[in-house]
């Protein structure tokens, strides 16, 4: 089996035209429409053609519960990722071109909230963050990487998890400063009986 | 400032005939000048769970060998929810390969110990004396102290002893130092009876005499304090009559308990106690009974392996009632061995911490606690304080350059202007068994006025 080199993908994306990062078409605005990159690409694999009501994730929020925002986001990430897939290790590719739509459909999961498309353009550590999930979602990896190395460099760059940690320590650190402010009053105040010395 | 509360907030169920015994109490002629009031603070809900406390106490009296049972849920929602432990990692199934933790984890990130979500409103902060190394403000709610009371009737009971809370004074503590809180309080615990606490030092009351006045008129059902304030209480020779004696904080050595028992004709019980956790074993001459059934008691050796039942080692405890502060594997730095008999557990040689007074420099005798509370303010992790038999004074602790003059200027206010005394930095040798002793003499039976 072969493998992409991630230095050639990390590339591309850092030359991605800057069209695929304008507004996404959008209930009659935006300039950029994915539901057509998405054809496009699923076709430029060898993948059966999209169906019509198969492209409605690209044609604003995935439900009401998606903001506006995160919708664009998406929607532009969805947009670099066909981007990336019409590289010609992608050409022709039929036992890929499943994952690929099932990714570009729903593989974003929390990440359009927290990562711009722009900064994985413009930001060589979310160019190969949005390069590897890729990978990851094809069930491939970078050329001369074994799966563990893989996964490992993935995990140190996932901003998802990057967040969910730094959210755990802001909330640790809120919740030492409200301890001891509470410790520091409550120790100014009168206090139950102790009914021994220890 | 602080804001004074009324007793109806120092009891949240006050009854009219406790309210009088506080007044009783208060206002006799006799009575010391009480610098401070406090309560129990225990609500209806509290009250509630401090009576299954105690029938938990009654019914698990006997400890079978290995884990006890509730062992593993309670660390393993530790592990999840309390951030000190959380981040340190590891599995409650793996109980004892788990690292044992000490008082300087307490001391540098005491709200790490506190578990996620634990609301803050009825939280209390209690600040040791540091008799045993740094000061240390451990956190707890209100029916951490009648828990206290629950363990202490049931150490009681099985000495003989029936606690029975009564209209009157149920506990008396009395202290000898030179500053103490001193007050009039109670227990709903034991059905308003009441608690009071008094300095035997002069003045604090209007007349020297007032002290055997006002203690037989408490008349209480048990005596507790420690072994100094034994030792003057013997020397007033007020005639009580109390139930037991209950001697805390400082070792009580076979002598001075003998003199006790025969002077008030009562048990004498010798309760091994910690801030950490309260009171963990009682012994009335013997072995150290332990008595909590939520305790897991431990010996364990340097490496923090558990050591089996008759070796030595140092007593580590997991659990407890306080949940600003669920301990696991918490080495507590006293030494002893572990014996079974009949399914209870027994501290065996328990090294408790031997009282020191010291010979000031102007023939004045200090209690070690005046030492240690006086110092609290540096707030060192560690120090030991010896007395030579020249009556010299050795000073030894981690950092001695950053806190020379302080100390010396606060040793001399307690010891006397002139103490000869050198100050060096603490040696590993001045770690005994990993615990620093802080509080030595050998001056042979100190004499001179205590104030």
């Amino acid at each position: 089996m072969t493998f992409p080199a991630l230095p050639l993908l990390t590339r591309r994306l850092a030359a991605c035209p800057p069209a695929f990062l304008e507004a996404p078409r959008w209930e009659g605005s935006g300039s950029l429409n994915v539901a057509a990159l998405v054809y496009d690409t699923l076709d430029f694999m060898g993948g059966p053609p999209a169906a019509t009501t198969a492209l409605a994730p690209y044609l604003g929020p995935l439900e009401k519960m998606e903001k506006p925002s995160t919708a664009q986001e998406r929607l532009r990430l969805t947009a670099l990722a066909c981007w990336l897939l019409n590289d010609s290790f992608f050409r022709d590719r039929p036992d890929l071109a499943p994952a690929a739509e099932e990714f570009l459909r729903s593989g974003w999961g929390e990440l359009p909230s927290i990562l711009k498309a722009r900064d994985a353009v413009a930001v060589p550590e979310r160019r190969e963050e949005l390069a590897r999930r890729l990978l990851k979602a094809l069930d491939l990896r970078p050329e001369g990487e074994t799966p563990a190395q893989a996964e490992d460099r993935l995990g140190a760059l996932d901003s998802v998890e990057l967040r969910r940690v730094m959210e755990a320590s802001r909330q640790a650190q809120e919740r030492a400063k409200s301890v001891l402010e509470a410790m520091r009053k409550k120790a100014a105040q009168e206090a139950a009986a102790q009914y021994g010395r220890e | 400032m602080m804001a004074a509360l009324t007793d109806a907030e120092r009891f949240p169920l006050l009854t009219p005939a406790l309210a009088k015994t506080l007044k009783t109490y208060r206002e006799h002629p006799a009575a010391p000048r009480f610098n401070y009031a406090c309560g129990d603070r225990l609500t209806a809900e509290g009250l509630k769970r401090v009576r299954a406390f105690e029938a938990q106490v009654k019914k698990r009296r006997s400890s079978p060998k290995g884990l006890p049972p509730w062992i593993e849920e309670k660390v393993d929602e530790w592990l999840k929810k309390v951030p000190f432990y959380r981040q340190r990692g590891g599995r409650a199934k793996d109980f004892e390969t788990l690292p044992a933790i000490g008082r300087e984890d307490l001391l540098a990130t005491p709200w790490a110990f506190v578990p996620d979500g634990r609301a803050l409103d009825d939280l209390m902060v209690y600040e040791t004396t540091g008799t045993t190394g740094a000061p240390l403000g451990v956190m707890y709610h209100p029916e951490v102290p009648s828990m206290y009371l629950v363990l202490l009737r049931s150490a009681l009971k099985a000495a003989g002893v029936e606690l029975k809370g009564r209209p009157g004074v149920a506990l008396l503590l009395v202290g000898a130092q030179e500053k103490a809180l001193t007050f009039v309080s109670g227990s709903t615990y034991l059905d308003g009876a009441g608690y009071v606490k008094v300095n035997l030092k002069p003045s604090d009351w209007r007349r020297p005499e007032d002290r055997a006045t006002y203690l037989s008129f408490c008349s209480p059902e048990v005596v507790t304090g420690d072994p100094v304030a034994f030792q003057e209480l013997l020397d007033l020779k007020v005639p009580l009559r109390p139930k037991a004696l209950v001697s805390t904080s400082l070792a009580l050595t076979a002598g001075l308990r003998k003199k006790l028992e025969s002077t008030f004709h009562c048990p004498v019980l010798d309760v091994y106690s910690m801030t950490e956790c309260r009171p963990l074993a009682a012994s009335t001459g013997g072995d150290f009974e332990i008595i909590p059934p939520d305790v897991h008691v431990e010996i364990l050796d340097d490496r923090g392996r558990p050591l089996p039942d008759g070796r030595r080692g140092e007593v580590a405890i997991t659990g407890g009632r306080n949940d600003f502060l669920p301990l696991i594997r918490y080495r507590t730095g006293d030494h002893a061995a572990m014996v079974r008999r009949g399914g209870r557990r027994f501290l065996k040689g328990l090294e408790g911490r031997a009282p020191v007074v010291y010979l000031g420099s102007d023939g004045r005798r200090v209690p070690s606690i005046d030492i240690a509370r006086a110092l609290g303010p540096l707030a060192l992790s560690h120090y030991v304080l010896h007395q030579r038999a020249d009556g010299s004074f050795l000073f030894k602790c981690p950092n001695p350059a950053d806190h020379r003059s302080a100390l010396r200027a606060l040793l001399e206010k307690k010891l006397g202007s002139k103490i000869r005394l050198s100050v060096e930095k603490l040696a590993e040798e001045d770690r005994r068994g990993g615990k620093v002793i802080p509080h030595r003499s050998d001056v042979k039976n100190p004499r001179g006025p205590l104030w």
